[in-house]
């Protein structure tokens, strides 16, 4: 079969259909994105384009070469210098080709003493407030006696520390006292409460070896050092005076900048952890642009997150770990919301892929556990486990958290629960999973807020529809396999516990908001103190002021 | 073996009950959508937030949505560019899985097919900087490589899918019964077949596929195609795209290493062309002085220590937009009309005083009442609005057919020109007001709009 005719032919088709897809594709891409070819025709970099490469090229091939001499260099710090270095020089043609259009004046070197100190100011704010939040994760990994993945540790507890330091904000915005001095104190006890732990992550970030795998080509040295300079030279963007963005102007910055002015929550919006973050840039340090380089932090955690699904569940070699993190942070919409448009999606990006991460050395322990306990038969030690998984409950918190940040979390929200019950039933609890999720949404009518639910005029009848296949599938799993039913159950209800006690205090200050009105609306999106329309309204005060007017005037 | 059978049997037997299920479901909606209204819904939600999915009749703009996100054929932006690779890449991944067993290979292909096929016949290209319907295409001159090769695919393609766009017109619209219960089947149908392609892998990776796919329906079903709503999808996605090709890299075959070999070289061609575009600063230049610098000036003096924030302000907003909002700030208490703009950012207390109005909603029900601009303005400021941000490019936002927020817009600058109740405090439009021969620049909205100047901002105080 393999070598028959039928097969060859087979084959041929394949590869020729292959080769038209993939370049066709291509060429429709370019075609509609004509500034890539355009930007090529004026480009003005050439220089520091091919400077940039060829240096990241040249290190590569000599770091595989002599790796015994580079292995005392590879540190964090030897990283930033390479990054900082080539940051310094972009600044320095770009400032250059600016004299050139617009007589800027040539650069002195007070002027490039100026930009690294900014640089090395905002890197040095944005590294305590991150120790900070590591310092509180690991505390709270450590009471909790949970384990993870050597390489996926600190990224985790980074990331449950930042809901914890937000939490910590929310808390305190309520009696409206953020302020420095309120805040410096709480940050420095809890790096100074965990300061062993705080000062390996800096020395770990900074000092330690990195440890260069055999594996490591040269490739994966270029994916690395090329990354560094892109986060430098985003980092580089981020030193503005204000966001550039429509978004983050309008809202995503704008929410640090009234947090600040109002030294508490702001009423109103929906709910807004990854701002409440970004303002500990302006409350602690009074500095945008440290505001606006936590929005830009989102995207860089969001790759040591990314990284170790690479490692862990794929088991692909470190080459390639890095060549999926290069791609994801060149793509110009992350690019975009890295330098140009401070918004929240990479942060929240960052917590969905610490969900998947914890539910992935969930999994792991879940199928040890199911092996073990079929072996042993142990259904009570099966059932006292269930309630309490701490995965689950970590996984819940940051779920409940990142719907904090964003309500389209509610994908990832049900995204979970399917992986559970995929996890313990197989291919029909997906489904079963997946058409109730359908269902629920159809009937609170989340598709109405994208406007399109106006448009399926048989929305109404569809829900139904999937609600009884939903059941279908219930029934059938219960019949097929009951016990794992009743688990994924206990599993999704101690999930969803968790996911909603993050959520509750943000319904709560909405319902608050809202004048203690429970409306769904109300409860998801607040109410803000922002002027509102009526036409009534305005016609009726038009009338009582041209009253007022006609008095004053009798 | 037997339980294999029994396994499959019963796994089967359930995706024949759930597909024959909703095709009753959509047989039965079928006969109702000759209902289909044809009353067009002029709201924000379908300027603001619909056209990043695009105008076309409802099914095809769900089927044409992975298409459309990659190649951004409705909303044009570095903003909501996510590259080519994972719709060049991915399908091929998943094609290979097939690459022995022809009975899943060959539908899969025209699967593919039909879908790109959707997608192009309802698209549209990009010619000489603009985009245009793929049937005026022949109206345009100066076409050329690459386009003239697209656009050569494109209109055959069109005429291929003319008959099958026909009979889909004919069962959907703007609005239909059809679409719902259709993608409900098509994403359990899908599902199945992923279930089948993934089988031999590990638990985890099948779980993580799983998710993948089902926050990209999700995606496809709730965000109207707006990209950073489905930023874990691209994560994710280059996760798997890379996966599939460490592992088709390693094969043998002479087929697995073809593929692996161009989709390098693919991956490779687009990291050196998105460096270069990320050097651009990701706009898209003319004939201008804009290419020679790497980003904005403003920001280099700011941090080289030459500049304050005030020049930074008045470099991005020339006109006075610095003191305009010096004094809104005087004090804290007067309402602001804002349509467009990011200058609330620098009024304070502006989640108290800001009126948001970004596609004029609100000035078009009040427009329809008052019709006399004076009126219009007194009624304004009788309810406190002192004064007005309005935001020049409102229009531009515009992709519906009936260019409804155009209309509004171009009525919202009837009753700003020449209101004896409004006074102009800053604008970074220029125009020349002379009438003869010897140019008179001035920042202000109305008149002869200087070439490349044609501003972004206007700031007006009610009397």
């Amino acid at each position: 079969m393999e070598n028959s005719i039928s097969s060859k032919v087979y084959k041929t088709v394949l590869f020729i259909f292959s080769i038209c897809w993939i370049s066709f594709i291509s060429l429709d891409y370019f075609q509609k994105h004509p500034g890539y070819l355009m930007n090529a025709k004026v480009f003005n970099f050439w220089g520091l384009y091919a400077a940039v490469i060829l240096i990241c090229i040249a290190l590569s091939i000599l770091v595989i070469k002599y790796k015994s001499k580079f292995i005392k260099f590879s540190r964090g710090i030897s990283l930033y210098l390479f990054s900082l270095f080539l940051v310094c020089i972009t600044f320095i043609s770009a400032t250059n080709a600016a004299d050139e259009v617009a007589n800027t004046g040539t650069l002195n070197i007070e002027n490039l003493a100026s930009f690294i100190f900014l640089f090395l100011k905002v890197s040095a704010f944005l590294l305590i407030i991150l120790c900070c939040c590591y310092a509180t994760g690991n505390l709270f990994t450590k009471s909790l006696k949970v384990e993870f993945s050597k390489n996926s540790k600190r990224i985790i507890e980074l990331g449950i520390g930042i809901m914890l330091l937000v939490m910590i904000c929310f808390v305190l915005g309520i009696f409206k006292v953020l302020y420095a001095f309120v805040l410096w104190p709480i940050v420095l006890f809890l790096i100074g409460f965990n300061w062993r732990n705080s000062l390996d992550f800096i020395k770990t970030l900074f000092w330690d070896p990195l440890k260069i795998s055999k594996k490591m080509n040269p490739f994966g040295v270029f994916c690395l050092l090329f990354l560094t300079y892109l986060v430098g030279i985003n980092l580089m963007q981020n030193l503005t005076p204000w966001p550039k963005g429509w978004d983050s102007l309008s809202l995503y910055v704008n929410l640090p900048n009234l947090i600040q002015e109002y030294h508490g929550l702001v009423k109103g919006f929906q709910p807004y952890n990854w701002s409440l973050f970004m303002s500990l840039g302006a409350l602690l340090f009074n500095s945008i642009e440290t505001t606006l380089s936590l929005s830009f932090a989102g995207g860089i955690l969001c790759l040591f997150a990314l990284y170790p699904l690479a490692k862990n569940v794929f088991k692909l070699d470190i080459n390639y770990s890095l060549l999926i993190c290069l791609l994801f942070y060149l793509i110009p919409t992350v690019s975009f919301q890295s330098f140009l448009e401070q918004k929240v999606d990479l942060g929240l990006l960052f917590i969905i892929l610490i969900i998947i991460n914890i539910l992935m050395k969930w999994s792991l322990g879940a199928s040890q556990k199911k092996a073990e306990i079929n072996q042993k038969n142990e259904q009570i030690e099966e059932a006292k486990t269930l309630f309490f998984d701490k995965y689950l409950v970590i996984a819940g918190l940051l779920t409940g958290f990142a719907f904090g940040i964003k309500l389209t979390t509610l994908f990832t929200y049900f995204g979970v629960i399917a992986m559970i019950w995929f996890l313990n039933m197989g291919s029909l609890a997906f489904i079963c999973v997946s058409l109730m999720s359908l269902f629920g949404i159809l009937l609170v009518k989340l598709d109405d807020m994208s406007g399109m639910r106006a448009h399926h005029l048989s929305s109404n009848l569809v829900q139904w529809f999937l609600l009884a296949g939903g059941i279908g599938f219930l029934v059938y799993l219960f019949m097929k396999h009951r016990k794992q039913l009743i688990k994924s159950l206990m599993q999704t209800v101690v999930y969803s516990l968790f996911f909603g006690l993050m959520v509750i205090p943000w319904l709560g200050k909405n319902f608050v908001d809202a004048g203690n009105k429970i409306s769904f609306n109300y409860l998801l999106n607040g109410k803000s103190n922002a002027p509102t329309f009526d036409l009534n309204r305005f016609e009726q005060k038009w009338q009582e002021n041209n009253n007022t007017n006609g008095q004053n005037n009798h | 073996m037997g339980r294999i059978i029994t396994k499959n049997y019963s796994f089967i037997k359930s995706l024949f009950f759930l597909a024959g299920f909703l095709s009753i479901l959509s047989t039965c909606t079928i006969a109702n959508a000759q209902e289909k209204k044809e009353e067009v819904v002029q709201n924000s939600v379908r300027e603001e937030i619909q056209r990043y999915m695009g105008y076309e009749p409802l099914l095809q703009r769900y089927l044409s949505l992975p298409y459309d996100t990659s190649m951004n054929s409705n909303v044009q932006g570095a903003f909501v560019d996510i590259s080519y690779l994972s719709l060049a890449i991915l399908p091929i991944i998943f094609l290979l899985g097939f690459k022995s067993k022809p009975s899943l290979g060959i539908p899969f292909m025209l699967l593919l097919l039909f879908f790109i096929g959707i997608s192009i016949s309802n698209g549209s290209l990009f010619t000489n900087y603009g985009v245009v319907n793929i049937d005026q295409i022949n109206e345009r001159t100066e076409v050329n490589m690459p386009e003239g090769f697209v656009a050569n695919v494109y209109q055959r393609i069109q005429s291929i899918c003319a008959p099958m766009n026909k009979a889909i017109n004919s069962i959907s619209g703007e609005n239909d019964h059809i679409t719902y219960p259709l993608l409900m089947l098509i994403f359990v149908l899908s599902y199945f077949l992923i279930a089948r392609r993934i089988q031999h892998l590990p638990e985890r990776q099948k779980m993580l596929i799983n998710f993948t796919f089902f926050f990209s329906f999700m995606w496809v079903l709730l965000t109207a195609g707006i990209v950073w709503y489905g930023y874990p999808i691209i994560a994710l996605g280059f996760l798997l795209i890379i996966a599939g090709l460490s592992k088709i890299h390693n094969q043998t075959d002479w087929l697995s290493k073809g593929i692996a070999y161009l989709s390098f070289g693919v991956i490779g061609l687009y990291l050196l062309s998105s460096f270069l575009y990320r050097y651009s600063n990701y706009q898209t230049y003319v004939g201008d002085v804009a290419p020679k610098v790497l980003y904005d000036i403003g920001e280099m003096n700011y941090q080289a220590g030459k500049s304050n924030r005030k020049q930074v302000f008045d470099g991005f907003f020339q006109g006075g937009g610095w003191d305009a909002i010096q004094r809104i700030n005087q004090e804290d208490q007067s309402l602001v009309y804002r349509i467009g703009t990011v200058f609330p950012y620098f009024i304070k207390k502006n989640d108290r005083r800001v009126l948001l109005d970004n596609q004029l909603g609100i000035f078009f029900q009040l427009n329809r009442k008052y019709q006399n601009k004076g009126l219009l303005a007194k009624i304004l400021k009788a309810n406190g609005y002192k004064y007005i941000l309005v935001d020049l490019n409102t229009h531009t936002i515009d992709k519906t057919p009936e260019q409804t927020l155009k209309k509004k817009f171009i009525d919202f600058l009837e009753f700003c020109n020449a209101n004896p109740s409004l006074r102009l405090m800053a604008t970074n439009r220029m125009v020349n007001l002379s009438t003869n021969q010897t140019p008179n620049f001035q920042f202000r909205v109305f008149g002869n709009i200087v070439e490349g100047r044609h501003g972004s901002y206007a700031i007006y105080e009610i009397l």
